[in-house]
């Protein structure tokens, strides 16, 4: 492209005000237009997408007797996406009376993370404690075994033997002196569904390693990854797919309560809205700009 | 705001003076956020060591040994320590040892991978063109665009041989325009994303901590 | 020698295996030391095929019909075990870097060395409040034969953890109604969710702000290419967010129009448009991942790491 022979700045007053804005100046803009629609919020809608209405269709068909792997692949860092999707899927599985294990591949500080929010879900289904049946107590119906190293082989030892690979819960007990791991076999023969909550690009070990095995796959994902998970949506090696903090609200409006995902939209709106004007602001100033040397020229 | 009479108020209350002091960085550089960022720095150093001790050798490495008697496992220490050698110039060949071996595992698991990856994606991408009986509308049309797009897209990237063709050249600038879409819908993804990463500190800082937004 | 369940109650006896064991890795070791470089490089190539052959074999060794997996399944889990405990041991080799390097600034009071030292004093904080947390486990009995009491008390009264009829069972007092295992009043949690939850959230939650300011001035419609992504990019954006989808909510969702909804238009331009060139963009790098895996596995692969010097 050839290179533009420089012009003396012939900017209206209005595009110099532009130009000259702080840095500062956006930033509160942005303050501005993301808390005042929080503090003062609109009764707006949140509409289901098939991704989301898939995930939730897939676990409404688990069957009880069999386990749920939950890989909470994430840490404080995309918390706001995350731990939302993390809690609302909890919620499913307690409603449903599932059998789950909760296990990190990704960040040590991950177990922690999911066992945080497991103990909100299990305050928002039992606050009163496990029910009459027992369900949910810890190591019968479900258990958290804590980081392990990210590893290819590793992930494949876990198919083979889940207990094996996994060897102890997260506070080091023995995995096998649980009841949920008594007479665990193997992932395809145990397991109902892997459902991987993450920040990275754990899917890609997952799907070939556990998915080509049989064991159906769903992911919650931040929503950078989002746009390249849809091959895997296409061909059914993802049976579902929240996306972010507006996944998360949707998987909320599923199962019926306003949580933390469902208020923190209407903020998000506003913040895109922002974001678009910015762009039209900082664009219009230049395509009147490039009018003008042509005009001059 | 949160009163600092309880153990969540005190937490609520930390929480939010960090994040503050992380945020002055907006305004500009300072001591209060690079203290901050060396906290936070220590703090993860900190965890990551307890975890890979707590939740990897303890009980893999130190339990079997000290508990089950499987002395065998003391060896693993040896490879594990060979990974240290890397800071010496005359041993770091013994971490190229673990090394190239962790590698070596990892590429042999490039068939199961590979094909437990992209055979399902290759079948999927055959897809019926024409309405069974050629009945109307006659076409799938959102194959065919699949179709369409994937074929110019791989057109694009396709290296091997000069793109001298016209037919080829224009499929290949076709296949860059339907990227342009792809990019587009991954930076609204990533807008959206780190849009919501904000939210989520301001909802921390005006719903938990100042009770300004209200929370039920 | 390989009675372990006697060898287990007999702990002098388990030592003296154990440091033999070490001992004569590093024996081995130490002879490989003195091979010439070209025999040493050799050793490497050999290491790097065989560690790939299991896996390969692995998977090219079908099952046998009954559904029993093939001999090899049992090796398999062991290197996924013993690849963990290598690996955690080489999770330490980051936090030594980090430390190690703090340290120098202190040592030679570089600038701003200061910071160092609160990197330090945030390290040995949760370093201490992490492993005090579960001294039950360090200090107390081996995890096998734990008693409740041996416990801390936060972890009894995690209701989570039993139930009220294994509470009265085990003559435990209920849990009070006040307890909250997310802000539990111990040092661990104030560190982890008061310190480390919002440090980390907040530092990455900087990067929205450069986002918009990006927007602001960076992101220029200089050519058609670059004006259909940001179409595309804000028509996506609008249909994400519930404001977005309330400029299209009039179009009623059954009708023939729905497909312009703009969550469902956006749905599509996903699911139609953005997936194929995904899997396009997929199959290369696909290809080239089969490929390099391939160069490494015959030690093909030159340069960089793989040319130096042995």
């Amino acid at each position: 492209m050839a290179r533009e022979a420089p012009q003396p700045a012939t900017r209206s007053g209005w595009e110099a005000v532009l130009d000259r804005i702080d840095r500062r100046v956006i930033y509160l803009g942005l303050l501005l237009f993301t808390l005042v629609p929080l503090r003062f919020p609109l009764p707006l809608p949140v509409y289901v997408t098939p991704p989301a209405a898939s995930l939730h269709a897939a676990i409404e068909a688990l069957p009880t007797e069999k386990v749920v792997f939950v890989a909470s692949n994430w840490d404080a860092d995309t918390y706001a996406e995350n731990e939302p999707q993390t809690i609302a899927l909890f919620r499913h599985l307690l409603r449903r009376r599932l059998k789950f294990v909760l296990f990190s591949v990704t960040a040590a500080t991950a177990p922690q993370f999911g066992q945080n929010a497991l103990d909100e879900a299990l305050q928002n289904e039992f606050p009163a404690g496990p029910g009459p049946d027992g369900y949910p107590a810890y190591g019968v119906h479900y258990l958290n075994a804590g980081y392990k190293v990210r590893a290819k082989p590793w992930i494949r030892s876990l198919v083979q033997d889940p207990g094996a690979a996994l060897n102890a819960d997260w506070k080091a007990q023995p995995i096998r002196s649980f009841p949920l791991f008594q007479g665990l076999t193997s992932m395809p023969a145990a397991a109902s569904m892997l459902i991987d909550i993450t920040a990275s690009d754990t899917t890609e070990d997952f799907i070939p390693l556990v998915g080509a095995e049989g064991v159906p796959i769903s992911l919650a994902c931040t929503a950078v990854s989002a746009p390249e998970q849809y091959p895997f949506l296409a061909t059914g090696q993802l049976k579902g797919l929240l996306t972010g903090m507006r996944g998360a609200a949707e998987y909320e409006t599923l199962l019926g309560y306003k949580g933390r995902a469902t208020r923190m939209m209407g903020g998000q709106s506003f913040a895109h809205l922002y974001i678009f004007l910015l762009i039209v602001l900082g664009n219009v100033a230049v395509i009147r700009r490039s009018l003008r040397r042509r005009r001059a020229s | 705001m949160e009163p600092l009479t309880s153990p969540q108020g005190i937490i609520i209350w930390i929480g939010a003076l960090v994040t503050l002091a992380l945020y002055s960085i907006l305004y500009k550089e300072n001591p209060v956020y690079r203290v901050a960022e060396h906290a936070f720095l220590g703090l993860a150093a900190g965890y990551g060591l307890y975890a890979a001790w707590a939740f990897v050798l303890y009980p893999k490495w130190y339990q079997p040994i000290r508990n089950d008697g499987v002395w065998l496992w003391a060896m693993a220490l040896v490879p594990g320590v060979m990974y240290y050698t890397i800071y010496s110039k005359r041993l770091n060949w013994m971490s190229r040892m673990v090394m190239v071996t962790m590698m070596g595992f990892e590429a042999g698991l490039i068939f199961r991978t590979w094909a437990g990856t992209y055979m399902r994606q290759i079948s999927d991408s055959f897809r019926p063109l024409f309405q069974p009986g050629f009945r109307p509308p006659f076409l799938y049309w959102d194959n065919l665009i699949f179709v369409v797009a994937l074929v110019s897209v791989m057109t694009y990237f396709f290296f091997s041989f000069e793109q001298k063709s016209r037919a080829v050249q224009r499929t290949a600038g076709l296949g860059r325009w339907l990227m342009m879409i792809a990019f587009g819908a991954m930076f609204g993804s990533t807008v959206m994303a780190r849009l919501s990463l904000f939210i989520g500190r301001l909802w921390y800082l005006f719903a938990e901590w100042l009770h300004l937004i209200p929370k039920g | 020698m390989f009675n372990f369940a006697r060898l287990a109650a007999n702990p002098g006896l388990l030592w003296t295996y154990s440091l033999a064991s070490i001992g004569a890795c590093l024996a081995v070791l130490a002879l490989l030391h003195f091979l010439p470089r070209q025999a040493r490089k050799q050793l490497l190539v050999f290491l790097t095929f065989a560690a790939g052959a299991v896996y390969a074999v692995d998977y090219f060794w079908a099952p046998s019909p009954s559904g029993q997996p093939n001999p090899l399944s049992g090796v398999t889990g062991v290197i996924g075990n013993v690849l963990q405990v290598v690996a955690g041991f080489a999770l330490l080799l980051g936090i030594y870097n980090l430390v190690h390097i703090h340290a120098n600034n202190i040592r030679r009071t570089r600038p701003n060395w200061g910071y160092s030292v609160v990197f330090f004093t945030a390290f040995l904080a949760m370093l201490i409040a992490a492993f005090w947390r579960e001294s039950y486990l360090w200090f107390g009995p081996p995890a096998t034969q734990l008693r409740l009491s041996d416990l801390p008390p936060e972890f009894i009264l995690d209701r989570n953890t039993l139930s009220p009829a294994v509470r009265t069972q085990l003559g435990l007092p209920p849990t009070p109604a006040s307890f909250n295992p997310l802000y539990a009043n111990d040092f661990y949690t104030y560190l982890f969710r008061g310190f480390y939850l919002n440090l980390q959230a907040t530092m990455f939650s900087i990067l929205a702000f450069y986002i918009v300011s990006a927007a602001y001035r960076a992101f220029r419609v200089r050519s058609a290419e670059a004006g259909l992504m940001m179409v595309t990019a804000i028509i996506l954006m609008a249909g994400q967010v519930p404001l977005g989808m309330a400029l299209t909510n009039w179009i009623p969702p059954q009708s023939d129009w729905s497909g312009l909804r703009i969550e469902n238009f956006s749905y599509w331009v996903l699911s139609v448009i953005n997936m194929p060139v995904q899997r396009a963009v997929e199959f290369g790098l696909g290809l080239g991942a089969l490929a390099m895996g391939l160069r490494i596995w015959l030690s093909l692969e030159q340069g960089a790491y793989f040319g130096e010097e042995v």
